[in-house]
């Protein structure tokens, strides 16, 4: 029972996490691939939030206002910005340049 | 001192709404929310434009005191937004500041966090915070305290009463993540944000409408001719529809039920769709070059008589409805309509305006828009639900007493008090003290943060 408990969660957050990613790629994709990322957001990330914002708080009226309800769709929202954060937010890694290997035919 | 003050107000937030109902809290987070954003916005609080909006939000807030209904909400809600927007920017329309405060409320502390340079190109990371003196500058002088608050009680009888009084018992997980969210809406509008290009653009656009490159005056003498026969055979047919329609209204002075309700329900839907199509007609016809076109005196002195007998048309919707709501009652639907036919109006005025003064679409929007904002604000401060019972009591020529209770709370005082007066079969006597019961309960059972107007009525009593 436990362990379909786990499973059930994992599955709902696993699904949660593809759709909102694939909500922002959606978001991305409907740009050329060369266009600044600083760009997209500016152009539609306040109209997704706030259309996200909209919809979360839509479910938790309707399902009159459960505590579950609010903690998850709160979660949804908190992860729709660390996603877009993680998009717009410059890589930190670092590639080291490899030196000219002469001695290679 | 800014962070101060943030805290501060969140704790606030939570005092005033967990695990509470919509009340007296309202109104105290509006004066919460203007407080924090005169603070936190002093040059832009010294245009009286801003504190006339504030004071707009304060009164939706005080609507709610007053009588607790979803539109005194949604108006506090609109007012809310508008003010974040306007503070944002103070010159653009009333639609792009509802954007901006939606934005502002949703995701202001993101957007400011990841705020694009221009000049650079570059994404700007706020400046990194210092988690371990903030916990210094909180912790520290916190257990100090609290050491001294330990040692003064032993020393003083009447201090250690005082003390012991304190209760944080209502603090809890629920309790602080309340705070958390209220900390969070807070510092997103502190500072409020603009959304662009939608406000830059909205900056650039004007009222006025200007000649454009393809003006022909061939293509324009058609448009004219054919704008001038469209809106005469209108003219023609709304002139015979009036008198036919007036003759109706002063032949019937004591119509049958049914008669009237079919001339409301369906005519006057279909009328008011037919203001809305001649308004979207006019500004087809004025879209453009016409406007510019020296021989459309006389398209326009059609346009404008049109206008003048489609208000004609709205006054007699109202009488039609006037009549209704006298031999059957007020009640939301018909009072909606009445709004409507105020929207109408106003609509068909600055469609005018518009045409006189050639001026843009956008022009109609922008004032349409605040017209409705407007109309939306009178609307929330009027107590409907006591109205409605109050007219159909003691004005209207028969009423629905089930249609009375099943109103929300805000006519139960006043049920009661018609129990005595009017004639009403036991049942609905009946459902009206079950509903009395149940409402002054919820009165008496109402914390601080939930009164009402209506617990100072009962408290009176």
């Amino acid at each position: 029972m436990v362990a379909l408990i786990i499973f059930g969660i994992s599955f709902i957050l696993l699904a949660t996490y593809t759709i909102i990613r694939i909500s922002i790629a959606c978001v991305f994709w409907s740009f050329n691939t060369s266009t600044n990322a600083k760009y997209i957001f500016k152009r539609c990330f306040p109209y997704y939030i706030i259309v996200l914002t909209s919809i979360c708080i839509g479910f938790i009226i309707t399902f009159n206002n459960s505590i579950l309800v609010i903690y998850y769709f709160s979660s949804v929202y908190f992860l729709a910005l660390f996603l877009w954060r993680r998009k717009i937010k410059p890589s930190k890694k670092s590639f080291a340049v490899e030196p000219n290997q002469t001695h290679l035919p | 001192m800014k962070q101060f003050l943030l805290l501060t107000s969140a704790f606030f937030f939570s005092i005033l709404f967990y695990d509470k109902q919509i009340g007296l809290n309202l109104f105290l987070f509006s004066l919460l929310s203007v407080i924090i954003l005169a603070i936190n916005n002093s040059d832009d609080f010294k245009s009286k434009k801003n504190i006339g909006f504030a004071g707009i939000y304060l009164t939706t807030g005080l609507a709610v005191f007053f009588h607790d209904s979803a539109l005194a909400i949604i108006a506090n809600s609109v007012s809310f937004f508008t003010l974040i927007g306007l503070l944002s920017q103070n010159n653009s329309s009333i639609y792009v500041n509802w954007l901006n405060g939606l934005y502002t409320t949703v995701a202001g502390l993101f957007h400011r966090n990841f705020t694009v340079n221009e000049a650079k190109q570059t994404v700007e990371s706020q400046k990194e915070i210092d988690y371990v003196h903030l916990a210094k500058i909180i912790l520290i002088p916190a257990a100090i305290v609290i050491i001294f608050i330990g040692l003064y009680q032993n020393g003083n009888p009447i201090f250690n009463n005082l003390i012991e009084k304190i209760d944080f018992s209502y603090i809890n997980i629920q309790w602080l993540l309340v705070a958390g969210l209220g900390y969070y809406l807070f510092l997103n509008i502190h500072n409020p944000i603009v959304v662009e290009p939608a406000t830059s653009q909205d900056l650039k656009t004007g009222n006025l409408l200007f000649k454009t490159k393809d003006f022909s005056i061939p293509v324009l003498k058609q448009e004219n001719q054919l704008g001038i026969i469209l809106i005469a055979l209108l003219n023609v047919l709304i002139v015979i529809f009036l008198i036919t329609d007036i003759a109706f209204i002063l032949t019937n002075e004591e119509v049958r039920g049914s008669v009237f309700s079919s001339q409301v329900h369906s005519g006057i839907n279909a009328l008011i769709a037919s203001i809305v199509i001649a308004i979207i007609i006019l500004l087809y016809v004025f879209r453009g070059n016409l406007n510019f076109y020296k021989e459309n005196k006389t398209v326009k002195h059609l346009a404008f008589t049109w206008i003048i007998l489609n208000a004609i048309l709205v006054l007699s919707i109202a009488v039609k409805n006037s009549q209704y709501i006298y031999y059957f009652g007020l009640t939301y639907k018909r009072i909606g309509v009445l709004v409507y036919l105020i929207l109408t109006l106003t609509g068909l005025v600055t469609t005018l305006i518009k045409i006189d003064k050639t001026k843009n679409i956008w022009y109609l929007f922008r004032l349409n828009t605040k017209a409705a904002f407007i109309v939306l604000v009178i609307a929330a401060m009027i107590n409907w639900d006591y109205h409605i019972t109050n007219y159909n009591f003691n004005y209207a020529k028969s009423m629905d007493i089930n249609y009375l209770i099943d109103l929300s709370d805000n006519n139960t005082l006043l049920l009661k008090e018609k129990i005595e007066t009017k004639g009403i079969e036991n049942k609905s006597i009946h459902r009206i003290e079950e509903k009395y019961k149940n409402y002054t309960m919820e009165l008496y059972t109402n914390s601080w943060q939930e009164l009402q107007y209506d617990n100072l009525k009962l408290n009176r009593k």
